[in-house]
């Protein structure tokens, strides 16, 4: 999406959607914010596209409290229900860019744009503190290499374990150095979410810069958010460059004729991630890895792949509304089939949202990220 | 109203959280499904229970304020959109659900959708027999109030046929129990069935009890392809005739059908129609069922018939009649739902006058429907809701309604008259029965609001 500051632009660009949208509403059986607010309309996701109609046709204003109501976790499921087929998210995404040219900013957002400004990650940690992972692997990456971790702010400050798990996965399979950056900066999708666009676009240069400097040639993140920005939106913004950047699940599927033999007796449940699985239509490749596992049983959630109900952990909504975040975690959980104690997922803000809201609730459901889970699978073999 | 005080008066009566009077909120409370309506209200209230209801019917009763029952804003027709003012009452709130399986029946409220009330039947054994294509979002409220039916209209018909019982809120706040929820019952005027189909210009439903039905041991489905429309047409005809009881009863034709599969892909063979049947029954009676409808279709020419009763492959024929919407959504950014409904003998006459119509007005007209109970959908495609294209299109779906009416049908099935159908519900009644009809109608009006305020502007008003 071009960068949009001008009233002007925003018309053209909204005006497909105002145009397309039929009204008939089925995309709000979906919507996780429309469940957990009670059914109110404005909060649905075609009182968004309302919302913006009204931008639109000038009847309505840019202020917090339109803000407050297009703000979404951007699941994208409503698209899905969308009998134009329209890519609502892409919309809700324009508004965003409209209100943030209008200098309509959340409070809650501002801190995020400005902690990734002041400390290159959203949450406002020293970024010393982004490497301290490093500290819980069994030997420290040593000097450059071809192939990077980019482990992401997520994952390094709030999923350790998925950090950890990843490097030595990454390692195991390719038999030889794996890097990391010594300096790893935010990838600057929460500022293309927060409607920052040339926010967003210098720090993804910034990013794609510290890539190239490193000398890599293959990048693999497991970040689906760092996968959309450092590949697909970066090539989008012809600002992309010849690095190969990777999901580790795009990764793992790269090696699937070579993996070594993976072996594990566990009952497990699979979570699509809304960015990797709606967004980038990922939906077959993690089943495919995790049934490589000999004694394996994955059972299916309760709405998954392009109906995976959502975690509530995206699109900048858990700042800006934690409570109603946490109870579409919870209505996510009881998508859990019976019986099953483990959570399998591939996005460090799934991991967090899920884990969180089941320690709350004291389910006793563990979620871990593939990666665990095929290392697991690894050691349980060499063993 | 409008005026601050009113509002703030009315958030005293209820609580801050239950009245909605921002801007944006009015806004998008203003539009329903039907595109070229929509409204201004001074306020929405969220009703979470009958008594909220009846504080704001007392409030209403009082200031002489107009009050928009409103579900889930799917009416394709406006009936929910406030034409000049009022409160929008928002009952999505009031969605309670109680299954009583030893009596064979529910309750639910009017903010319930209608397949939550499917899914709780479903948990143990049952169906709720209505099932509007909206059905994920539409609300058993809004349902009664449009008479809605669906896919299953061709066994079950629309929802006025499995009410038993209802609450209603009148203006003025009084509440009144009508109909008894047993299977029979003779409780003088049906005043339950009045209030089907009434949208929300009588008094506020919120809640009701209905009739549930099992859920089959054994399902089948069959998706026939024919070079005839009419072929089609008589294929269904003498379904019924025969006194067959499909579950599912589905027309499309050929517009409908390539626009599925150009935006689908499913490969579906050119054809004029198609018709798509499901049938249930014990799972020693299935087979026999299905070679029963195979035959028929075959004696009416049909050039292909799939035939399915695993899920999975189920599934896949149904997706060419779950796809029409989307797909005809899709290639065009207008359209027009026509919702005609005639006796089953001139069904094939009327199928073809849509190809009449579409030729005379130069407008592209897919029809698709539950065909099954006479009931046909026409989609007219359109690029604009202005200009001579709109004109064309409405005269279009005006005309396809007189003809329905004089083939002995009727203009409106199931997706209420609103403000879209006004002309063509007043046309018909003078048509079949005269002015007389008329002035019932509307004296009856007078007795349940008096003055006026129960979603003015729609039905006869």
């Amino acid at each position: 999406m071009a960068h949009i500051n001008e009233k002007e632009e925003f018309l053209t660009k909204v005006k497909e959607f105002v145009d397309s949208c039929k009204k008939c509403g089925f995309c709000k059986a979906v919507c996780p914010i429309f469940k957990t607010s009670e059914y109110i309309e404005t909060y649905s996701p075609r009182g968004r596209m309302l919302l913006l109609q009204g931008l639109y046709e000038g009847k309505l204003r840019p202020r917090e409290y339109l803000a407050l109501r297009l703000y979404c976790t951007l699941c994208g499921y409503c698209s899905v229900k969308c009998v134009s087929g329209l890519e609502l998210t892409d919309a809700y995404l324009i508004g965003r860019a409209y209100l943030h040219s209008n200098n309509v900013v959340l409070s809650e957002i501002r801190t995020i744009t400005e902690n990734i400004s002041k400390n290159d990650n959203p949450y406002g940690i020293d970024i010393s503190v982004k490497s301290m992972w490093i500290d819980f692997l069994p030997e420290r990456p040593t000097g450059k290499s071809k192939i990077i971790y980019w482990v992401g702010c997520t994952t390094s400050l709030r999923r350790v374990d998925t950090a950890t798990a990843a490097y030595q996965l990454i390692s195991s399979l390719v038999g030889d150095g794996v890097g990391v950056l010594d300096s790893e900066p935010c990838c600057g999708w929460p500022l293309y979410l927060a409607g920052d666009l040339e926010g967003y676009k210098k720090q993804l240069t910034k990013a794609l810069e510290v890539i190239k400097t490193s000398g890599a040639e293959v990048v693999v993140t497991t970040c689906p958010a760092c996968t959309r920005s450092l590949r697909d939106k970066a090539k989008e913004l012809g600002i992309s460059n010849n690095v190969r950047i990777y999901h580790i699940v795009e990764y793992l599927k790269e090696f699937e004729g070579r993996l070594p033999k993976l072996k594990l007796n566990e009952t497990i449940t699979y979570h699509d991630p809304c960015e990797l699985g709606r967004h980038m239509k990922i939906l077959k490749e993690p089943r495919q890895i995790i049934n490589k596992i000999e004694g394996i049983k994955l059972i299916e959630m309760r709405g998954n792949q392009l109906e995976s109900n959502c975690c509530g952990g995206g699109g900048l909504y858990l700042p800006l509304n934690p409570e109603r975040s946490s109870s579409i975690a919870l209505n996510r959980l009881s998508d859990v089939p019976r019986g099953v104690r483990k959570l399998v997922t591939a996005c460090p803000s799934c991991e967090v949202q899920l884990s969180t809201a089941a320690q709350n609730a004291g389910l006793d459901v563990e979620v871990l990220d593939i990666s665990e889970l095929i290392l697991k699978a690894l050691t349980a073999t060499d063993r | 109203m409008g005026s601050p005080d009113l509002i703030d008066k009315l958030k005293d009566i209820l609580g801050p959280d239950k009245v909605l009077s921002e801007v944006e909120d009015i806004y998008v409370y203003g539009y329903d499904s039907s595109i070229v309506y929509s409204g201004v209200p001074w306020a929405i209230v969220r009703a979470y229970s009958t008594e909220d209801v009846v504080k704001l019917l007392q409030f209403a009763d009082e200031h002489h304020i107009p009050v928009i029952p409103r579900g889930a804003g799917t009416s394709l027709t406006g009936g929910p959109v406030p034409l000049n003012g009022g409160i929008i009452l928002d009952l999505r709130p009031m969605n309670k659900i109680n299954v009583n399986v030893d009596d064979g029946v529910v309750e639910a409220e009017a903010g319930a959708t209608v397949d939550e009330v499917d899914r709780e039947c479903r948990k143990y054994g049952f169906m709720f027999p209505i099932d509007p294509a909206s059905a994920e979002v539409a609300t058993i409220g809004g349902t009664l109030a449009n008479d809605g039916g669906g896919m299953r209209g061709a066994r079950y018909g629309t929802i006025r046929n499995v009410v038993l019982s209802m609450e209603v809120v009148l203006p003025g706040g009084k509440v009144l129990n009508l109909g008894s929820p047993v299977y029979k019952q003779a409780l003088g005027y049906e005043l339950t069935q009045l209030l089907v189909g009434s949208e929300g210009t009588l008094g506020v439903i919120t809640k009701a009890v209905f009739k549930i039905v099992p859920l089959p041991e054994r399902l089948g489905r069959i998706l026939a392809f024919f070079n005839d429309v009419e072929d089609a047409a008589r294929a269904i005809f003498t379904i019924r005739r025969r006194g067959l009881q499909p579950l599912v009863l589905e027309f499309m034709d050929d517009i409908t059908l390539q626009a599925v599969d150009s935006v689908y892909k499913l490969g579906l063979p050119p054809a004029a129609a198609a018709v798509l049947a499901d049938v249930d029954g014990y799972a020693e009676s299935i087979e026999r069922l299905i070679n029963t409808f195979k035959n028929i279709f075959i004696e009416h020419n049909a050039f292909k018939v799939d035939v399915a009763t695993d899920p999975k492959e189920m599934e896949r024929i149904y997706a060419a009649r779950k796809g029409a919407y989307p797909a005809l959504s899709r290639l065009y950014p207008v359209v027009i739902i026509g919702d005609v409904c005639v006796p089953l003998s001139k069904l094939p006459k009327m199928v073809r006058a849509v190809k009449d119509v579409s030729k005379k007005y130069e407008v592209p007209i897919a029809a698709v429907g539950h065909a099954g109970d006479g009931n046909l959908h026409t989609f007219t495609g359109l690029h604009s809701a202005t200009g001579d294209e709109w004109e064309r299109g409405y005269k279009a779906n005006d005309e396809l309604s007189l003809i329905a009416v004089e083939l002995g049908g009727s203009a409106s099935a199931e997706h209420g008259i609103g403000m879209q159908k006004k002309h063509l519900l007043l046309r018909e009644l003078k048509l079949r029965s005269g002015e007389h009809v008329v002035e019932i109608m509307k004296d009856i009006k007078k007795i349940f609001d008096p003055k006026g305020i129960m979603n003015p502007g729609k039905l006869l008003d």
